[in-house]
């Protein structure tokens, strides 16, 4: 086999031009494939870096079909009474400030249970993990941190164990610094605290908040989770049925719930990709079949002093091999550069996307893909040299008498190429269309001129609602005075931020969990409407007036306004919601407004119903649901960036230690929505191009090929009287029958394949008309323009010239 | 080079009939033909009798039609194609008119190339090739390729091939075809020697002046053997 390949890399020597075309088109096609597989491994494929991650579960409550947070109580008393769990562990987001020599940070942290890292079987790399005693409030003041956070923010200092750092204002002993490794878990959280819950935070069965993740004991089978956890929530529901009606519970697992929302929209770019790859590997298949053509006498003459076909097989393989090995060692090139891409535009949503790299389970996927691309794209030549008669090598000409069978196998690599291109042009399109919908959507605010930024009080200082309450009213006046500003106005979650929801009853519905409605839950300032542009449709906006003491008001939108009083005026209604009231009756809020729906959730998802509560009457407990944590926002005339520092100087007047963080524009904001929507657009544009590119050359080829090899009959028309005209009719009419057979089968293929889109549009039908005709009139002029240079050779075939080459 | 089996190629009832969509093309009908070992035999005729036709199926590069083919007393008329591939390998070697070198190999690679089809240990077809191509008077150029060789070179090179490794026939489709008549003549006096020292050839040739070279001559009209005077009546 050396020999074969030494005499093949010879041979290819001599056709620069064929090995250019071949491995210049495999090496941007495996490369893009292999691109694009390693953004697929990394999210999707890359195990979680634990211990048998398969192993890690996410218990989660779910509650009119939707999976939710569960509460603490739950927690607590599934944990007691649930056996089949080894260790069964709360995890909690937590936004917070870190104290510095120069400006404070505020990282991502998580607050978990002692037993989080045993659960995730993931040993410390410095110092220890928690120790039970540690998660109980008073002895708490401990951190974990990751090693991304050690080596950013601590340059790496051995010495860090045993060190106190400054957290959220307290001070919490450095106790140790995960590996490397551990990369990732949930929320992408650079420290861990223990969770610490209070007596009281364990009697509560009403508030959900909690990520539960679980590890079963050896020999559990998860089968037998479900019907354990069915048990426990039947248990909870006659336990505490106010807060726990129609709530059920489900098990999943963690690497399943992480990645399912990226999970189709990954596999159609893979799969998209893979057809551009089929796409080249036809073409190339053409090439190396008109090579075999050309070479028909050489072969023969091999055949005849004694090649058998395992030789005549192996001599064409090994080009195959040695063409497929360049494409694909160049393509692990271009694919270094392609993740670097991929991993700059990708959304940022998505996780695990920065681990995407060319590692060795990628260079596998290279090595097979490779291999398959060389085998898909050799086959048929190899196949059709090793059947080449030895006879042929006496015939002066060599011509074969298998010519025709050829060009029928050609033109049907041209027709499988035009169907596929036709599948992703088809694709493209669909969602160029969609994206095109998407940007037309109003999301029910005016991002332009509006900066946010979010500030988040630490528990040390601000302990009581009240405190936390004046401090964001001082902020709040200080950014309406800042110079610049037009309005100004803090939220607990702007638009496409994560918020938390509350079950509301409006007046006259009976008090149980099945007459509420759950809505979004927006604390907000007076100015807040007016700085995000948000529509008042009736009523009245918030104002100074609505302070603590005065009536209890809230606004909502229309959404909630139609669910809760359908064809009614909303304004004076009365809805109980969010804390009890005096003496453990309701507390009961007056509508007062009505304002226009926000795409809060996403510009593609339907508008929540939704409730704002002026912050000024926040109820005590909504400062720890939302973590005293608010979204400042002011709107300027001109560039909104340049109020950052108006924006710090706002906070840092009120409290010098607070960090300013995720400063933005709403405009980036609305554009980083639409993120993943417009990479997997962009990504299947650019494929559904060089489909197009690559089905055009596979047509000029076959069709110029063709003429070439008919270049004596044309002669003989020509001769007997045909006109150039008919030449070309003749030629173009060849390649318009290929393509008319193209995009039959394309047709049918995207008709079928189009659906698995269905999840990624908006406001276009996956069998759209107009798309699929666009697609089919974009690729027919393509298709016939390929074919009109070769045709032109053909009507200037000069007679005498062709018969006597003959 | 000589074999004791005699005769070393005996074809008896031999046809061959070429099937193109609604014609049936006669190329050989009843040919009986018995070539001794170490026999020099010229095959001649006019264009379309079936020269080459007979010389593939006693190269075993096709299957006749009818009648049985038994070489060095092995039927070999029934054999598939992979089969004939290792006989010819094996027994045959092919001088063609156009020489058919392979011009992606060097000369010394053109000549073991049929040694290394056959499965000859690389020592061996080395020792081999080089045997030939000095018998040739070619070793100087082993390195060359095709394309560095004059016509007649390249055409020894061809027999260098054919002889490497000592098949029991050599067979030659008009060898000094697109030859200048020095070159011609040189091929022909290498046949010759080759002849002398025990080898068995076949040559399809119209040269009259090399059809003296043969032993024997055997005419080909219509796709039969026919008789010498019967072929310069039907010409006349």
């Amino acid at each position: 086999m050396l020999t074969s390949l030494r005499y093949a890399v010879r041979s290819l020597r001599r056709s620069p031009t064929l090995v250019g075309a071949v491995v210049g088109t495999l090496a941007l096609c495996i490369g893009a494939a292999t691109a694009v597989f390693s953004v697929v491994y990394a999210v999707l494929f890359r195990p979680l870096p634990f211990a048998d991650p398969d192993g890690v579960l996410l218990v989660r409550e779910v509650w009119r079909g939707s999976p939710g947070s569960m509460s603490a109580g739950n927690w607590a008393d599934i944990k007691r009474e649930g056996g089949l769990f080894q260790h069964l562990v709360p995890m909690q987001a937590a936004s917070v400030n870190l104290a510095g020599a120069d400006l404070p940070e505020n990282v991502t942290g998580a607050r978990v249970g002692a037993d989080f890292f045993t659960m995730l079987g993931v040993a410390p790399a410095l110092g220890r993990s928690f120790l039970p005693e540690e998660d109980r409030p008073g002895s708490d003041g401990v951190v974990v941190l990751s090693d991304g956070l050690w080596r950013r923010r601590f340059g790496a200092d051995p010495a860090i164990v045993g060190r106190d750092i400054r957290i959220d204002g307290a001070p919490r002993r450095v106790i140790g610094v995960m590996p490397r490794a551990l990369d990732y878990t949930v929320y992408g959280e650079e420290l861990w605290v223990p969770v610490a819950f209070t007596p009281e935070r364990l009697a509560e069965h009403d508030e959900h908040y909690l990520l539960v993740l679980g590890r079963l004991r050896p020999g559990v089978a998860l089968a037998q989770v479900q019907p354990e956890l069915d048990r426990l929530a039947r248990s909870l529901r006659e336990t505490f049925p106010e807060d726990n009606a129609e709530r059920e519970l489900a098990a999943t697992r963690l690497h399943e719930e992480l990645v399912r929302d990226y999970r189709p929209r990954l596999f159609i770019l893979l799969g998209a990709v893979g057809f551009v790859l089929l796409i080249a590997c036809a073409n190339i298949a053409n090439l190396l079949l008109a090579r075999a053509t050309a070479r028909a006498r050489e072969t023969a003459i091999r055949a005849a002093i004694g090649a058998g076909r395992g030789h005549l097989l192996r001599h064409a393989l090994a080009e195959t091999l040695v063409l497929a090995a360049a494409g694909g060692a160049l393509g692990v090139l271009a694919a270094y550069w392609g993740v670097a891409g991929l991993v700059a535009i990708g959304p940022e949503d998505v996780p695990r996307l920065a681990l995407a790299r060319v590692d060795a389970p990628v260079l596998g996927f290279v090595f097979l893909l490779t291999l398959l691309s060389g085998l898909i794209f050799g086959l048929a030549p190899a196949t059709r040299m090793a059947a080449q008669l030895p006879q042929d090598s006496l015939k002066e000409g060599g011509r074969s008498a298998t010519a025709g069978r050829r060009d029928r196998l050609r033109s049907a690599l041209v027709v499988g190429e035009i169907a596929l291109a036709l599948v992703l042009l088809t694709g493209a399109g669909l969602l160029i269309r969609s994206a095109v919908a998407l940007d037309d959507v109003h999301a029910g605010f005016d991002p332009r001129g509006v900066l946010v930024a979010r500030v988040s009080l630490p528990a040390i200082g601000y302990d009581t609602p009240e405190r936390s309450e004046q401090s964001f009213a001082r902020i709040a006046e200080r950014l309406e005075q800042a110079p610049g500003v037009t309005a100004a106005g803090l939220v607990s979650s702007a638009p496409f931020e994560d918020g938390s929801s509350n079950g509301l009853i409006p007046e006259g519905r009976s008090f149980d969990l099945a007459s509420s409605i759950q809505a979004d839950l927006r604390l907000v300032t007076p100015g807040y409407f007016q700085t995000m542009g948000i529509r008042l449709l009736r009523g009245r906006a918030f104002t100074a007036e609505d302070r603590a003491g005065a009536p209890l008001v809230m606004v909502i939108n229309e959404t909630l306004a139609r669910q809760a009083w359908p064809g009614e005026d909303p304004i004076g209604k009365r809805v109980a919601c969010c804390e009890p009231g005096p003496d453990g009756s309701p507390s009961w809020k007056v509508v007062v407004g009505v304002v226009a729906d926000v795409r809060a959730r996403g510009i593609g998802e339907a508008p929540p119903p939704e409730f704002y509560l002026p912050m000024a009457q926040a109820p005590a407990a909504a400062w720890h649901w939302i973590d005293r944590t608010m979204t400042l926002a002011v709107r300027t005339q001109g560039d909104p960036v340049t109020l950052t520092g108006a924006m710090r100087d706002a906070v840092w007047g009120v409290d010098r230690s607070l960090p300013v963080y995720a400063i933005g524009t709403m405009d980036d904001r609305r554009i980083a929505s639409l993120a993943s929507s417009r990479f997997s657009t962009m990504l299947l544009t650019v494929f559904g191009g060089i489909a197009l590119l690559l089905a055009a050359i596979g047509v000029y080829g076959v069709i110029s090929y063709g003429v070439t090899q008919r270049t004596q009959e044309i002669g003989i028309r020509v001769a007997l009287g045909a006109g150039q005209g008919r030449v070309l009719r003749l030629v173009v009419g060849h390649a318009a029958a290929l393509t008319a057979a193209g995009l039959a089968l394309g047709l049918a293929g995207a008709l079928l394949l189009s659906r698995f889109l269905g999840n990624l549009l908006y406001q276009v039908s996956p069998t759209d008309p107009p798309t699929l005709a666009a697609g089919i009139v974009v690729l027919s002029l393509v298709a016939l323009s390929a074919a009109v240079l070769p045709a032109r050779r053909a009507a200037r075939v000069d007679p005498a010239v062709a018969l006597r080459a003959e | 080079m000589a074999l004791a089996i005699d005769p070393l190629i005996r074809l008896t009832g031999i046809s061959k009939v070429f099937h193109t969509e609604e014609v049936e093309t006669h190329a050989l009908s009843g040919v009986d033909l018995d070539i001794r070992a170490g026999q020099y035999v010229a095959v001649c005729g006019p264009s379309g009798c079936g020269k080459t036709s007979l010389l593939s199926l006693l190269g075993l590069l096709d299957s006749p039609s009818e009648g049985s083919y038994v070489l060095a007393g092995e039927p070999v008329s029934t054999l598939s194609p992979s089969q004939r591939a290792r006989v010819r390998a094996r027994a045959i070697g092919f001088i063609f008119q156009a020489f058919n070198l392979i011009g992606d190999l060097t000369v010394f690679e053109n000549v073991e190339l049929r040694l290394r089809y056959r499965g000859m240990p690389a020592a061996e077809r080395r020792g081999a090739a080089h045997e030939a191509l000095e018998r040739v008077g070619m070793l100087h150029r082993l390195q060359h390729y095709p394309a560095q060789l004059s016509g007649g070179q390249q055409q020894r090179v061809a027999v260098a091939r054919a002889v490497a490794g000592k098949p029991l026939v050599l067979l030659a489709d008009e060898p000094t075809g697109n030859l200048d008549s020095a070159s011609g003549s040189a091929v022909m006096t290498l046949l010759r020697e080759l002849h002398e020292g025990g080898a068995t050839i076949v040559v399809v040739t119209h040269d009259p002046r090399y059809l003296r070279e043969a032993q024997r001559s055997v005419y080909l009209y219509d796709g039969r053997v026919v008789p010498a005077a019967s072929v310069d009546r039907e010409v006349a």
